[in-house]
């Protein structure tokens, strides 16, 4: 993927995401729920991105985690 | 949330880099470290705290099998060394409490102890079929992590100060981040921005003995950004981007050959999406993450999982993960005693291209404060599971975690 559409889809993103309309304080019982965080188990998520961290080259930006030396 | 890792051929690589070498001399059964968090590093993520100040204390604790399986086919790939592989005990506590009437603090605590076999080197033949040289299965070490966070709330935004350090025997690492939220939008928009740095240091063992490197240092500094918003009543989506640049030593110092170039520039676009079903009590969470690097690795990986309440007290949520990449511009299947130490090169399976699977799931149960939850996962990685055209390393993992939590909220 090109430097160029990498910057072309993550533009398209925000535009979809701009056109959205606003949702009300009193309309959000649904978000406020803990399985509508992107971080309900933040041991669990710290857990399984050390893991993937040190077996696999990628890393990092979905949630929340550490880093680390991951050398075996 | 401060917070935020790579086969032989004959053939090979070469690309010039400054030396990091690794040892010349391979035997000797002790130990090839590191952990499974050997934490060093930085905050590669998007930030994990809200923006409005929680209500609650929030008390947990977790403790985690993670077994790999033993190299397959060992008596036909492993020339040396054991066969078997890590396996690793962690537990893990964790606090958020509310301070005053704008204030936070996060404390993180972990401890692994770890014992098994890695490898240490790779050889090929001709035809490109690879053998491994493993360490023995002596390695024996423990890490310890600690975090803290403090986040000031304010109407519309918040700030984070994180500060983390983790410690084995042969590894340091101290880290420092920085986040800021803000809503916009009748707080529909909400704006995260994440810097984090990472100093870390090695001190290989029996670093004479086998020509290792005796000490090293590298450090990591990232960016993130992020743009979540509420799409509906019962959707949200998110999209960001996230930089590392690493420097210094980013070799693996325990393998017999090993040597990579000393910066790496990491990049990656991420996208998100949550929907709750109500008539079904049951929420959706699918995400999508591309990461590119100086190596020239490219990685693709795509998850989705299902949380479905069952009852009042119950629910189950089983997830699939699927990750693939290509393998790095100075990857090799054999090690290349032939080529000077300042030309990159490394066996490592994890600089392979290949594919992985995993999939798994948890269940919980909720009563009043206390929160109980069990869950399973299961990695299979294997050159066919890619897209790309398989490196056909012969080290790639598999691996079971198991982990038992609790939870209060006071």
């Amino acid at each position: 993927m090109t430097s160029k559409m990498k910057c072309t889809w993550l533009f398209v993103c925000l535009l979809t995401l701009a056109g959205c309309q606003a949702v009300a304080p009193w309309e959000r019982e649904v978000l406020a729920k803990d399985e509508m965080s992107w971080t309900s188990d933040p041991l669990g998520q710290t857990l399984e991105q050390q893991v993937h961290f040190s077996k696999e080259a990628a890393s990092g930006g979905l949630g929340s985690a550490g880093g680390g030396c991951g050398c075996n | 949330m401060a917070g935020s890792g790579q086969q032989v051929v004959v053939v090979g690589v070469t690309k010039k880099v400054s030396p990091h070498r690794q040892s010349r001399n391979p035997v000797k059964p002790k130990r090839p470290g590191q952990a499974l968090l050997s934490l060093s590093a930085a905050a590669m993520a998007l930030p994990a705290f809200a923006v409005n100040q929680p209500t609650e204390t929030e008390v947990a604790v977790k403790s985690s099998y993670y077994e790999e399986d033993p190299i397959r086919a060992s008596e036909e790939v492993v020339v040396f060394g054991d066969p078997e592989r890590y396996t690793i005990k962690v537990n893990q506590f964790y606090l958020l409490k509310p301070i005053g009437a704008n204030w936070s603090l996060t404390f993180d605590y972990a401890n692994e102890s770890m014992s098994g076999a890695s490898p240490w080197g790779a050889v090929a033949d001709d035809e490109g079929n690879q053998q491994l040289i493993m360490s023995g299965a002596s390695i024996d070490d423990s890490r310890n992590k600690v975090e803290g966070t403090v986040t000031r709330y304010l109407p519309e935004s918040a700030w984070s100060v994180t500060l983390g350090g983790s410690r084995e025997h042969d590894y340091r690492s101290d880290y420092l981040g920085l986040a800021w939220i803000q809503e916009y939008n009748l707080k529909n928009t909400t704006l995260a921005i994440d810097a984090s740095y990472a100093s870390d240091e090695l001190t290989p063992t029996d670093a004479s003995d086998f020509g290792r490197i005796e000490q090293a240092d590298k450090t990591s500094r990232s960016l993130a950004i992020s743009i979540s918003q509420i799409l509906s009543r019962s959707q949200v989506a998110q999209v960001g981007y996230g930089v590392t640049k690493r420097s210094g030593f980013l070799a693996d110092p325990y393998k017999l050959r090993d040597v990579r170039p000393d910066q790496r520039l990491e990049h990656r676009v991420s996208l998100g999406y949550l929907q709750y079903f109500e008539p079904w009590g049951a929420r959706l969470k699918a995400e999508y993450r591309y990461f590119w690097d100086s190596f020239d690795i490219k990685a693709h990986t795509t998850s989705v999982s299902l949380f479905k309440s069952l009852g009042q007290d119950w629910d189950v949520e089983p997830r699939l993960r699927w990750y693939e990449q290509s393998e790095a511009s100075f990857f090799a299947l054999g090690d290349r005693y032939d080529l000077p130490l300042t030309v990159a090169q490394s066996s490592d399976a994890r600089l392979s291209s290949f594919g992985a699977w995993s999939t798994g799931f948890s269940i919980n149960y909720t009563r009043d404060v206390m929160k109980v939850g069990l869950s399973y996962d299961r990695y299979v990685s294997e050159p066919s599971a890619g897209i790309g055209s398989p490196s056909g390393h012969r080290a790639l993992m598999r691996y079971e975690l198991l982990s038992l939590g609790v939870r209060f909220r006071l």
